[in-house]
């Protein structure tokens, strides 16, 4: 009886809470994000400089790129683990290709959209025809996506980004502006164009919250989801190319943790696992939530594997939280 | 059909997938391929040569500049065996890290019946029943590089002295930033035995020096790793002087330029050519920042089997070598000497950092290497 006298409070708190960020799932990871980085700020001043916030904000860019694809996947009911093993690839492709050369962008560019879109084509027709768990089917292709990487260079990728293309993703315009937000005039449009003002989005968006229904009007629902892996092969690919013009070498694996950081982000933007329901606004803000939260975990000084738990734990919270929406009526 | 035949590709590849941890042959091939299918004997065949089956087992080898060299020189040492009268065969299992995998290669070697099982382990302890399978079936097993400490194993380590590599990097940070400095310390591994002997040896240094550590990380041998933490240490507005990090340097240097933040006074260590390059073009044109190179040499590999080769003729190692017997009851580890360093001031041949460019270029992302021919082997380690 006392207990739960004790645990009302803390319950009703979490409800509302949840029932806030589940009604407003964007707004309620822009306010986490910054919540985190006051907290950030507040136990540790030196964390508020023009330097940290440009580095945080190019992170956040970084991954929200990588998490645009995720978000179509799952809005179609979808998911895709492949996006890391892609950009790792596109990496090592990118590097080896351009060899220090910046001419030779465009080829590299070329062969990592093959790649991506054919990764992402043979994910969708794995998921739709076949019928199979999403989930195992793009861990499986993503597993080996990377052992043919490994067979291919044998563990010791070559080569290095051009010098151009490398600032055009690290300088910093009027010392804080990093280059990688010109990238994202280009894409942050290109991705709401697709699901807010195609045919192909709103098909995508019905073939998410009912299949079937969608089926009955004509689409061809195959077909859709097909198309929305291929496009977050190909942006989880491009992505690889902008995160290898960071860090301007390559290695094997070298992006496979976001594979799962892009699904929590776009979660935690708001979009649902069962499908149909997201919005790509909402990943963005996710992203900087999950920037945000490691980057206090590290202000904060716990011992890395404190760390790691505590991320982990607070990422429960946070999908638990998130997943309380009612399922669309099949 | 279509449906049927999709399947039957969807399970192909879950096959593969599945294979991804599995055993992977040698990437290299072996040193003497005529020798590769000879039955193990204990006498000289008719070309005079001793035949020796050699199974070097990795815990990973694709990947890591280390390994692969590790692995390189390995068969450059077999190579060299046939001047000593050995034809050493040479045959590589890659566990990537899968402890139960690894046990699985091992008992297939013993099965096989090689004559001299070379181990780098995935773990620390955990083989003792594998070890004394293979001492029961009278084969060679040593352990080179990553020190297995299980208690009476009894059996032979060799690895490079990673104490002394944290220790020499924390004196250096500790003689060009001085008592009280402020420093980042990040770790290779935890509950690995190398990252943990480099790690007492990064401690004691930075007690003699008096030196504050700000921040403890680690990066698990994994390049990006390295370089998103460093980021993170950034972006979160730690103030330190110097950073000490159990290799992957480089990684480390390479935040400082995507962030735009000035470098600090000292960093160290990493054994890499693109460590050395990053060095020579941050100081070329003033002395802008100190560094410790060292390198913890693939060569081990080599060198272990040099010494394994002696012991299969009944030469016995001396007693008064420098055997590593305080850290853990009854583990026999032969520390080898880290021969190959440089600092701004100074380096083991005395020549400068800037006459080592051309190397380093060539060097790029493999590291500088020495392995104990035979001769050497015989005269250091044996009575």
């Amino acid at each position: 009886m006392h207990n739960s006298a004790v645990l009302r409070p803390i319950t009703n708190l979490f409800g509302k809470v949840s029932g806030f960020a589940n009604r407003n799932p964007t707004r309620m990871a822009i306010i986490l994000g910054l919540g985190l980085y006051a907290f950030t700020v507040f136990q540790v001043p030196g964390a508020f400089s023009v330097q940290a916030i440009s580095t945080l904000f190019m992170m956040t860019l970084l991954l929200s790129f990588a998490s645009a694809g995720q978000t179509m996947v799952l809005i179609g009911g979808g998911m895709d683990f492949t996006v890391g093993a892609v950009m790792s690839v596109a990496a090592m492709i990118t590097t080896s290709i351009m060899r220090g050369e910046d001419g030779r962008f465009l080829q590299a560019f070329a062969v990592c959209m093959l790649l991506g879109a054919a990764v992402g084509f043979i994910n969708g027709v794995c998921t739709t025809k076949v019928g199979l768990p999403a989930l195992v089917v793009t861990l499986a292709i993503g597993n080996v996506v990377t052992r043919m990487s490994y067979l291919v260079t044998a563990g010791t990728p070559v080569g290095r980004v051009g010098p151009a293309f490398a600032s055009s993703v690290i300088y910093r315009h009027f010392g804080f502006i990093p280059s990688l937000a010109l990238y994202a005039l280009i894409l942050f449009p290109l991705v709401f164009y697709i699901l807010y003002r195609s045919r192909f989005g709103r098909q995508l968006y019905l073939v998410g919250n009912n299949p079937e229904a969608a089926r009955l009007c004509g689409i061809n629902v195959n077909k859709i989801k097909t198309i929305s892996y291929m496009i977050s092969g190909m942006l989880s690919a491009f992505t690889g190319m902008l995160g290898v013009g960071m860090l301007q070498a390559s290695r094997n694996q070298m992006f496979d943790a976001y594979a799962y950081q892009s699904l929590i982000a776009v979660v935690v933007g708001g979009t649902s696992f069962a499908g149909g329901v997201g919005t790509y606004g909402g990943t963005i803000a996710g992203s900087m939530v999950m920037v945000m939260l490691n980057n206090m975990l590290t202000a904060l000084n716990l011992s890395q594997r404190v760390r790691e738990i505590t991320l982990g734990l607070v990422l429960v919270l946070i999908l638990v939280m998130y997943n309380r929406r009612k399922g669309v009526r099949q | 059909m279509n449906k049927k035949l999709i399947m039957l590709v969807l399970a192909f590849v879950l096959v593969l997938a599945a294979c991804g941890g599995a055993a992977t042959p040698a990437a290299p091939a072996p040193a003497d391929p005529g020798a590769a299918t000879a039955p193990p004997a204990p006498e000289a065949g008719d070309d005079g040569l001793r035949p020796v089956r050699l199974a070097s087992h990795n815990a990973v080898v694709e990947g890591n500049s280390f390994r692969i060299r590790y692995e390189l020189d390995i068969q450059e040492a077999a190579a060299a065996a046939a001047d000593h009268g050995f034809a050493v065969s040479y045959a590589s299992f890659v566990a990537n890290w899968d402890a139960a995998l690894e046990v699985q290669q091992l008992q297939n070697s013993i099965n096989e019946g090689y004559d001299f099982i070379l181990v780098n382990p995935v773990s620390v302890t955990g083989l003792d029943p594998v070890i004394e399978r293979a001492r029961e079936a009278g084969i060679l097993y040593i352990n080179a590089n990553n020190i297995y400490i299980s208690p009476g194993a009894g059996v032979l380590n060799v690895g490079s002295n990673q104490f002394e590599q944290g220790y020499l990097t924390a004196r250096e940070a500790g003689r060009v930033l001085g008592p009280g400095a402020r420093v980042i310390m990040m770790a290779a591994r935890e509950g690995n035995a190398a990252s943990e002997l480099r790690q007492r040896g990064f401690e004691a240094g930075i007690e003699e020096e008096q030196l504050v550590v700000v921040h403890e990380s680690f990066h698990d041998w994994n390049y990006t790793q390295a370089t998103e933490r460093m980021l993170e240490i950034l972006n979160a507005g730690v103030e330190f002087d110097g950073i000490l990090v159990s290799q992957n340097a480089n990684a480390l240097i390479d935040a400082f330029e995507i962030t735009g933040t000035p470098l600090p006074r000292f960093i160290g260590y990493h054994d890499g050519g693109n460590f050395m390059l990053q060095m020579i073009e941050l100081n070329r044109e003033e002395r802008v920042i100190d560094f410790m190179m060292l390198s913890n040499s693939p060569g081990v590999g080599g060198t272990a089997l040099n010494i394994g080769l002696h012991q299969m003729l009944g030469r016995e190692l001396r007693a008064d070598l420098p055997y590593w017997s305080d850290t853990w009851d009854d583990v026999i580890a032969l520390l080898l000497p880290n021969s190959i360093w440089m600092t701004y001031d100074d380096s083991w041949d005395g020549r400068s950092i800037f006459d080592w460019e051309d190397e380093a270029r060539r060097l790029g992302s493999d590291v500088p290497t020495h392995w104990w021919t035979f001769e050497d082997a015989g005269a250091h380690f044996f009575y």
